[in-house]
C-alpha cells in the first residue's frame, strides 16, 4: 500500500514538471492555427478554425524558409568537415609518434577551456579583414575551428581503444597508411563517429551568438537569428501569428531529430564526464 | 611503455643510418615515414591556428589598442583597463550575473537530482519522462526564449497573468519589472538545463553499489536517512561536475536576455556577456569588449579554480 502510495507520489511531481515543459509548447502550436485577431482577443481558448495562414507568412514573409535552408546547409557542412577532419588528427595524435606531439595537443586542449566569447571581437576583425562575414563559407569555418578540439578529443578516445595490431596486420598485408586510416580504421571507430556527429549537430544547429556577429544580411541568416528576427519584429507589429508558427516550425526538426537518437544523446552526454 | 621504448630505439637507429645518407634520399624517407601526419595534420592545425588561437592571442593586443574598424588604430596601453575600473555599468553587470547564478545554480541542480532520484527509484515510464526534460537541452535557446517570452507576458492576458489571476493574484509586470526580470530569466534557464543535470546525476546514482541500501535497511534507516547518509554524499564527483558546468553556463549567458530583455528594465539583466557585446557591436568598441572578455575569463578561471580546491578533494569515494 506505502509503495503504491509513494509511486503516486512521484508521478505527481514528474507529471506536473512534464507539464511545466509540454503544456506550453502544445498552447503554442494551438494557438499557431488561429488567426492573428483571435490570439489577442481570446489566447486562451481553442481555435475557432483552423488556420494554417501563420505558418505560410512564417515560412516565406518572415523568411523562416530561408534560414532553415541556410541552416542545413551551414549545419551539414560543418558536421562532415567536422567529423572527418578530427578523426584524421584524432588518428595521427593517438596512432603515430612525431616531434611537438605534446605541444600539439596540449594547443587543441586550450582551445577547449578558452571560452568563445574571449575571441568574439577579434575574431569578427579577423573575419572582416578576410572578407568573410556575411558569408556562409566564413560561417562554416569557423565553427569547424571551434568544434575541432572538442570532437579531437572525443574521438581520440575511440581510437586509443583500437589495438595497434590491427594496424600493423594491415601494413603487413600491404595497406599504405592512407588505406589504414580509411579501410580499417575509420569502421572501427564509427560509433564514435556518430557521436561526434549529433553531438555537433545540437550545438550547431541551435548556435546563436557566432552567428549574430557574423552574419547581418537577410539572405544569409540561419535558423535561429531569422527566429529571433521574428521575436523582434513582433515587440512592435504585435503579430503573434507568425511567432508561434515560427516557433512550431523550429521545434519540429529538433523534435524528430532528438526521437531518433535520443538514446545516444542521453548516454553519450555523460559519456565523457563520468567514465572520463 | 616497453613497446614505446623499443619504437623509440628504433627511431634512433634510423636517425643514425639516416644521417649517411645524401640530402634527397633522407627527404624522401621523412615523407614516406610522416606523409600522412604532413597530409592530415598540418591544414588542419593551421585552420585550428588562424581561427581560434589567433583571435585567443590578438584579442590581448587589442586590449591595448584603440582599435577603429575603419581608420587607423593608436596603442593606448593601460586605457581601456582602467576605464573598466571605473566603468559603473561594467560593475553592474558583474553583479547581475553574480545575482543571475545565485537564482540559478541550486535550483538547476536541486531540481536535477530530484528528477533523477525519481526516475532512478524505478517509477513507470521513466523513459518517457527522461525524455521530456532532456528535450529543452537539445532545443535552442531562440526557441524557449520566445516560448517563454509569450508566457511571461507583463500585461493581464499573458498566460502565466492568467493563471495568477486564477488564484486571485495580480497581474504582474514579469521582464518589464526591474526586480523580476532576471528572476524570470532564471527560471528559463533552469527549465532549459536541468534535463542534463538529471542525466549526470541519473548516471551517478547508478554508479552507487546496492549493498549500501540493503545493509542500511537492515540497520533501520529510513529513506530520507538513507538518501543524506549514503545517496547525497556519494554523488560529490557529480554535485562538483554539475555545480562547475552549471556555473560557467551561468556566467555566460547571454541569448535570453540579448532576445527578451535587451538588458533592461534599468539595466537590470544586463549581463557581463550582453554587456560586452552591447560595447562591442553595438557601440563598435571592439578593444573596450575584449577587456571585459578578459575580465570574464578572470572571473571564471577563479572561481573554477575554487570550486575544484573545496568541492573537488577526494572525489574518488568509491
Amino acid at each position: 500500500m506505502m509503495k503504491i502510495l509513494n509511486q503516486i507520489r512521484q508521478h505527481i511531481f514528474l507529471v506536473i514538471v512534464s507539464i511545466l515543459v509540454i503544456i506550453p509548447v502544445i498552447w503554442v502550436f494551438v494557438n499557431s492555427v488561429k488567426p492573428s485577431s483571435e490570439i489577442l482577443l481570446a489566447p486562451l481558448s481553442f481555435p475557432s478554425k483552423i488556420d494554417f495562414g501563420n505558418y505560410v507568412s512564417a515560412w516565406s514573409d518572415a523568411g523562416l524558409g530561408v534560414g532553415f535552408v541556410n541552416s542545413l546547409i551551414v549545419t551539414s557542412i560543418s558536421i562532415i568537415l567536422i567529423v572527418f577532419l578530427s578523426a584524421m588528427v584524432a588518428f595521427v595524435l593517438s596512432k603515430k609518434q612525431f616531434r611537438f606531439k605534446k605541444t600539439i595537443q596540449l594547443s587543441f586542449l586550450l582551445g577547449l577551456m578558452l571560452p568563445t566569447f574571449l575571441a568574439m571581437a577579434p575574431l569578427f576583425l579577423l573575419m572582416n579583414k578576410l572578407d568573410l562575414v556575411n558569408s556562409l563559407v566564413g560561417l562554416v569555418l569557423v565553427y569547424v575551428a571551434y568544434s575541432l578540439s572538442f570532437t579531437i578529443f572525443i574521438l581520440i578516445a575511440f581510437f586509443n581503444q583500437v589495438p595497434d595490431s590491427l594496424e600493423e596486420a594491415a601494413v603487413i598485408d600491404g595497406c599504405g597508411p592512407f588505406r589504414v586510416f580509411w579501410n580499417v580504421m575509420l569502421p572501427l571507430v564509427k560509433p564514435g563517429l556518430i557521436s561526434a556527429a549529433i553531438f555537433n549537430f545540437v550545438g550547431i544547429w541551435n548556435e546563436y551568438i557566432l552567428a549574430l556577429i557574423l552574419i547581418s544580411d537577410d539572405s544569409m541568416k540561419t535558423l535561429p537569428l531569422q527566429l529571433a528576427n521574428i521575436m523582434m519584429i513582433q515587440q512592435y507589429h504585435t503579430d503573434w501569428g507568425a511567432l508561434y508558427a515560427g516557433l512550431v516550425l523550429s521545434i519540429i526538426p529538433v523534435t524528430i531529430f532528438f526521437l531518433i537518437f535520443q538514446r545516444r544523446l542521453i548516454e553519450g552526454s555523460t559519456a565523457g564526464s563520468i567514465k572520463g | 611503455m616497453q613497446n614505446n621504448q623499443e619504437l623509440h630505439e628504433q627511431s634512433h637507429n634510423q636517425k643514425q643510418q639516416k644521417q649517411k645518407l645524401p640530402f634527397k634520399t633522407r627527404l624522401k624517407k621523412n615523407w614516406e615515414k610522416y606523409a600522412i601526419i604532413y597530409i592530415f595534420f598540418v591544414p588542419i592545425f593551421i585552420h585550428f591556428l588562424i581561427f581560434q588561437v589567433f583571435p585567443f592571442m590578438f584579442s590581448l593586443v587589442l586590449t591595448f589598442m584603440d582599435w577603429k574598424v575603419i581608420g587607423e588604430s593608436e596603442f593606448v596601453g593601460l586605457e581601456h583597463w582602467k576605464r573598466f575600473f571605473e566603468d559603473d555599468l561594467a560593475h553592474r553587470a558583474i553583479w547581475n550575473t553574480v545575482l543571475f547564478s545565485i537564482y540559478y545554480i541550486i535550483p538547476t541542480m536541486a531540481l536535477g537530482l530530484i528528477l533523477a532520484l525519481i526516475i532512478n527509484s524505478g517509477v513507470r515510464f521513466a523513459g518517457f519522462f527522461k525524455g521530456i526534460f532532456f528535450l529543452p537541452v537539445v532545443t535552442s535557446f531562440v526557441i524557449i526564449a520566445g516560448i517563454w517570452g509569450w508566457m511571461f507576458q507583463g500585461t493581464a492576458d499573458g498566460m502565466v497573468n492568467i493563471i495568477l489571476g486564477f488564484f486571485g493574484i495580480e497581474p504582474q509586470l514579469f521582464l518589464s519589472d526591474s526586480d523580476q526580470a532576471l528572476m524570470v530569466l532564471a527560471g528559463l534557464s533552469i527549465l532549459k538545463v536541468s534535463g542534463s543535470t538529471m542525466i549526470y546525476y541519473y548516471a551517478g546514482l547508478q554508479s552507487i553499489p546496492n549493498q549500501l541500501y540493503e545493509a542500511a535497511r537492515i540497520d533501520g534507516a529510513n529513506s530520507l536517512k538513507m538518501f543524506w547518509n549514503i545517496t547525497f554524499p556519494l554523488l560529490k564527483p557529480i554535485h562538483f561536475y554539475v555545480a562547475i558546468i552549471t556555473t560557467i553556463g551561468s556566467f555566460q549567458i547571454f541569448d535570453s536576455t540579448f532576445l527578451l530583455t535587451g538588458g533592461g528594465p534599468n539595466y537590470s539583466t544586463t549581463t557581463i556577456v550582453y554587456y560586452l557585446y552591447e560595447q562591442g557591436f553595438t557601440s563598435l568598441n571592439l578593444s573596450y569588449a575584449a577587456v571585459l572578455s578578459y575580465i570574464l575569463f578572470f572571473i571564471i578561471l577563479v572561481i573554477s579554480l575554487i570550486q575544484r580546491k573545496y568541492l573537488g578533494k577526494d572525489t574518488q569515494i568509491y
